[in-house]
């Protein structure tokens, strides 16, 4: 099989942030929130990586931890939209033709909704936070992987192997886990990424208008915010978080491109 | 016939739901409204005259209804905040946020069509190499990014375009209106130009693998011709694309009147909403919600004009 390029970029760029991330839990290189004010708006130098900002706060520091507050929200999110998608998707696709129906009306209401607008009402209704955040890009996220999830599952439950296993008398439920969950893993897969991504820029942006992520938890949009009216004597302030917010959804991306080439190689035709 | 009542039904249908779903998440779910407004000190009477003021103590399916009712009459209600008309603020800044919407769709429409086209016909060449990648990067640069960058490129190194904010005196002063909407023009289209980009590429090299090619190539036309005999074809899916993708373009405004301080309806929406002024958000997300399904009919009407066959 051809290696993917994306395959390769997007597992590479996705380990690393990863890492990163895993890494902030134990050290960072100072502490994030330590204010230094005779150090403010420190050139980088060998000390600090990346400069201080306008607290004198590291900000090689603040990008780690960013990691940690992005992906762990790209990661709750995924599962809750992974979760909802997987399992409105089996059930319309198994379900008597009005529920189908309805399920459907729901879904595609929702996904006329999209993550961020639903999460703008969210954190209207609940105040900001990144969990409220998570949950309604999750909930967004979990309408599209939905319509992909059941267009898939009904494929399969008509495939001539399901219905053979359904006259030797298996059960709904055995016909749903063992075929059309197990085969859908796939598809899952590409869908993840896909939710990824949208939760990475999702949350980014929340947290960029002062809706997601409150302080002092540092993040890569607040940062952004932060540091945009330094913009004119500062740029590399408000260029850091924001190279790591397109690499994160970049890599994202790339991984889902790549999982997808590997299941359909028709693709390879586009590139 | 039939498809456009059956698309007017889910349409008007989504809009229901919708309302549903915005008018539960902002009544149902918070606490009290008239606590959120007056602060948890305030004495009981305060606290029941504004819910009478408003009509909050009355039944949720009652305020529901009403609310419905009053909006198809155009009456939007009033601010918590200011007591203000919603229907005269909403109104005052749809001025800017159309015009944005609206430049950014057509645009990124246009643009994208071209670079499907343009790529398609030159497979390996090195500057499609160099398109693709470029949109890869596009869909992975937020919208807010994208707005600072350009800020950063054209307001303040090259200093050619206002950073932000839109004349106090609106359109009359037609020349700044135009000079201020630019650069977030630009932002909001950027992302969904990249993506729609892909689809064109793939429509057209799908084109210019159908019978319809090789005979229009057969009887003597140059590659570029044949295929923009068929680019009808090569749009449709693009229009399709971006009707789903409606909703996203309506929420990066919000995110782009934010960056750019332009007084429009979604930087109220956000002022709004960090001010809790319930009644007023649960309006303004109607008129947002209303915008995005009006946009994907309009949308959708020109893929039917260009593709009669998916009206049948």
């Amino acid at each position: 099989m051809k290696r993917s390029p994306s395959l390769v970029a997007g597992t590479a760029i996705v380990t690393c942030l990863g890492g990163l991330a895993m890494l902030s839990v134990f050290w960072t290189p100072y502490d994030p929130l330590a204010v230094d004010s005779a150090a403010r708006f420190a050139a980088p130098t060998l000390q600090h990586l990346l400069g201080t900002d306008q607290l004198g706060r590291d900000v090689l520091s603040n990008v780690i931890e960013g990691a940690r507050t992005s992906l762990l929200a790209a990661f709750a999110a995924t599962v809750i939209a992974i979760t909802i998608g997987a399992a409105l998707g089996t059930a319309s696709a198994v379900a008597p033709r009005w529920l189908d129906g309805l399920l459907s009306a729901v879904v595609t209401a929702v996904v006329a909704l999209p993550a961020l607008l639903l999460a703008l009402v969210l954190a209207a209704a609940r105040g900001p936070s990144t969990s409220t955040a998570v949950v309604a890009i999750g909930i967004a996220a979990g309408a599209s992987v939905a319509a992909v999830t059941r267009f898939e599952a009904a494929a399969i439950v008509r495939a001539p192997y399901v219905l053979a296993s359904r006259f030797s008398g298996a059960s709904t439920a055995l016909v749903v886990r063992r075929h059309v969950l197990r085969n859908l893993v796939p598809t899952l897969a590409v869908q993840s990424s896909g939710a990824a991504s949208i939760a990475i820029v999702a949350e980014s942006t929340l947290s960029y208008l002062g809706l997601g992520t409150p302080p002092p938890t540092p993040s890569w949009g607040r940062m952004l915010a932060a540091t945009q009216q330094y913009l004119l004597v500062h740029p590399l302030l408000t260029l850091w978080p924001a190279v790591f917010v397109c690499l994160a959804v970049l890599g994202f991306n790339l991984l889902g491109d790549g999982l997808r080439e590997r299941l359909d190689p028709t693709l390879a035709h586009y590139r | 016939m039939s498809g456009v009542l059956r698309r007017l039904a889910t349409g008007v249908a989504g809009i229901l739901f919708s309302t549903i779903a915005i008018f539960l998440l902002l009544r149902a779910l918070p606490g009290d409204v008239a606590t959120a407004r007056l602060g948890t000190d305030a004495t009981p009477e305060a606290l029941a005259e504004l819910r009478r003021e408003y009509g909050f103590d009355r039944p949720l399916v009652v305020q529901y209804f009403d609310w419905l009712a009053d909006a198809a009459r155009g009456d939007l209600g009033r601010s918590l905040l200011s007591g203000t008309s919603v229907t005269d603020d909403v109104l005052d800044r749809l001025d800017v946020t159309l015009p944005l919407i609206a430049a950014s769709t057509a645009l990124s429409i246009v643009v994208a069509s071209a670079v499907g086209r343009r790529t398609a016909l030159q497979r390996r060449h090195r500057r499609t190499v160099a398109t693709m990648t470029l949109t890869q990067l596009g869909l992975a640069v937020p919208t807010f990014v994208v707005a600072i960058v350009l800020i950063m490129l054209f307001a303040v190194r090259l200093n050619v375009l206002p950073a932000g904010g839109f004349p106090v005196d609106g359109w009359s002063a037609i020349g700044a209106s135009l000079r201020s909407l630019v650069l977030p023009t630009a932002a909001l289209a950027a992302s969904q130009t990249a993506m729609l980009a892909r689809f064109a590429r793939s429509s057209a090299l799908d084109f210019a693998s159908s019978d319809a090619f090789r005979t229009a190539r057969a009887a003597g036309r140059s590659r570029h011709a044949a295929l923009l005999s068929g680019r009808r074809l090569v749009v449709a899916p693009v229009l399709t694309v971006a009707s789903l993708q409606v909703a996203t373009l309506v929420t990066g405004a919000v995110v782009v009147e934010s960056v750019f301080a332009l007084p429009g309806l979604g930087s109220m929406l956000v002022r709004d909403i960090a001010n809790r002024d319930y009644p007023k958000v649960q309006s303004v997300l109607l008129v947002v919600v209303l915008m995005v399904f009006a946009l994907r009919a309009v949308v959708n009407f020109a893929n039917d004009r260009l593709d009669p066959r998916r009206s049948e």
